[in-house]
């Protein structure tokens, strides 16, 4: 079923739409929880945090909208809401997110195409990790979620050009890092 | 034209979260009571909130300073027409700001931000303008005038009054309902409370005096956008 539907079952009151809420929304807001916090801790913390957010708040979800940007919008402020806590701790590179690479590229192809790609994405995740929030955050949902610059725009609380500037600036950080690594850029066509 | 969506990154794919999180995630979430105010609910108090916040505002003038009238007391003598014309505009630049602020949106998550900025920005230099250019008033009035605070105090504090009442009403409306974009809302909803306030002087004070529309009409009106926006996010976020 639609998770806009079953959304607005469980907006409504019906709190047996809770594990179809969960099982629709949770890998996308998981991944996006361990794109923007990076550790797996982290991410974990992050993720049970926003949920319990949406459940606390369920009834303000406008019936119609999609669920899963005002979900992506909750996340980053539960996120936000994080980083202004330990704002005077500074933030340290990322340990590792092993076990969620390990996820995406378990069978994906050849051993070696496997580790080209493991090693490929490993650059591209610590790369984000290092770059500012609001960059990172914009790069996600414009290039890793696939929302446009509208939704980006409005789940990030910024105008649309605004993000796209950010996302721009985090790819080329990226394209940097990943060329430091050796990895060339491939034209098409 | 419809926004094109950018190709995705093959390389990433949406990973579930394990099952010792679910696991906590349930248990939390059934540990937590969700509140059941309705969108619509909320939006209906805080269309409720405006006139209610005036009306006491006023009364508690009264009550406050022994002898302050309810109304102007040149209300009924007022060239009717240009009164009428006026209050309706300071009633549509209150309740534009506010309509701004409150409603959600297509997509749940409010108005585009930069129509949050105007409506935080430009209510109170339209309201100045609006009471200060070619003020209306009768000799009745500016007798009654001449007796109030030149900085107009008192007003400031009947401002403040109804916009306290308003803003606290916009920002239960909307608590925990703003996921994006906090602050600018907050301005916006503050910007709103203090149209409103400004609504609230136009109708009890007759003053035509500069210094006393400035300090005691305007720049409270200024204040509520920057107090919304210092109070309310904290309230206003999940």
């Amino acid at each position: 079923m639609d998770a806009d539907q079953v959304m607005r079952r469980y907006a409504g009151g019906e709190d047996a739409a809770f594990d179809e809420l969960y099982a629709a929304l949770s890998p996308r807001l998981y991944s996006f929880c361990v794109r923007l916090a990076g550790r797996n801790g982290d991410a974990d913390d992050l993720f049970q945090d926003a949920f319990l957010k949406l459940h606390r708040s369920r009834a303000t979800y406008v019936s119609g909208a999609s669920v899963l940007h005002w979900a992506f919008a909750i996340v980053r402020s539960t996120h936000l809401d994080r980083l202004r806590k330990r704002a005077r701790r500074p933030e340290t590179l990322i340990a590792s997110t092993d076990d969620v690479l390990e996820a995406i590229f378990e069978g994906s192809g050849s051993p070696e195409s496997e580790l080209q790609a493991e090693a490929l994405a490993r650059i591209v995740e610590q790369e984000l990790q290092r770059m500012s929030e609001r960059n990172r955050s914009a790069y996600i949902l414009l290039k890793i979620e696939g929302l446009t610059a509208g939704e980006a725009a409005a789940v990030l609380g910024i105008t649309g050009d605004a993000v796209k500037q950010r996302a721009f600036r985090a790819y080329e950080a990226l394209r940097a890092a990943l060329a430091r690594a050796g990895f060339q850029q491939v034209s098409r066509g | 034209m419809a926004e094109t969506r950018p190709p995705l990154d093959p390389l990433v794919a949406p990973v579930a979260p394990p099952r010792a999180v679910a696991e906590r995630v349930r248990a939390a979430v059934a540990q937590t009571p969700a509140s059941r105010a309705t969108v619509g609910r909320r939006l209906a108090l805080a269309l409720v909130a405006a006139p209610s916040a005036i009306l006491l505002g006023l009364l508690g003038s009264c009550l406050v300073f022994r002898g302050r009238p309810l109304f102007r007391v040149d209300l009924w003598l007022l060239p009717e027409v240009a009164f009428a014309g006026r209050l309706l505009v300071l009633v549509l630049l209150a309740g534009t700001a506010t309509a701004l602020a409150l409603i959600p949106g297509r997509r749940g998550l409010g108005v585009r931000v930069s129509l949050l900025l105007i409506a935080a920005l430009a209510v109170a230099p339209l309201y100045t303008f609006l009471t200060m250019f070619e003020p209306i008033g009768t000799a009745v009035g500016d007798a009654a005038a001449r007796a109030l605070h030149p900085l107009g105090l008192p007003c400031a504090l009947v401002a403040f009054a109804v916009g306290m009442l308003a803003l606290t009403a916009f920002g239960l409306a909307l608590r925990r309902a703003v996921p994006s974009a906090p602050v600018n809302r907050a301005a916006a909803l503050g910007a709103a409370a203090g149209g409103w306030s400004g609504v609230a002087l136009f109708l009890q004070c007759p003053a035509k005096n500069t210094l006393h529309l400035l300090v005691g009409h305007s720049l409270p009106v200024a204040a509520f956008a920057l107090l919304g926006a210092i109070v309310l996010p904290r309230l206003l976020r999940p």
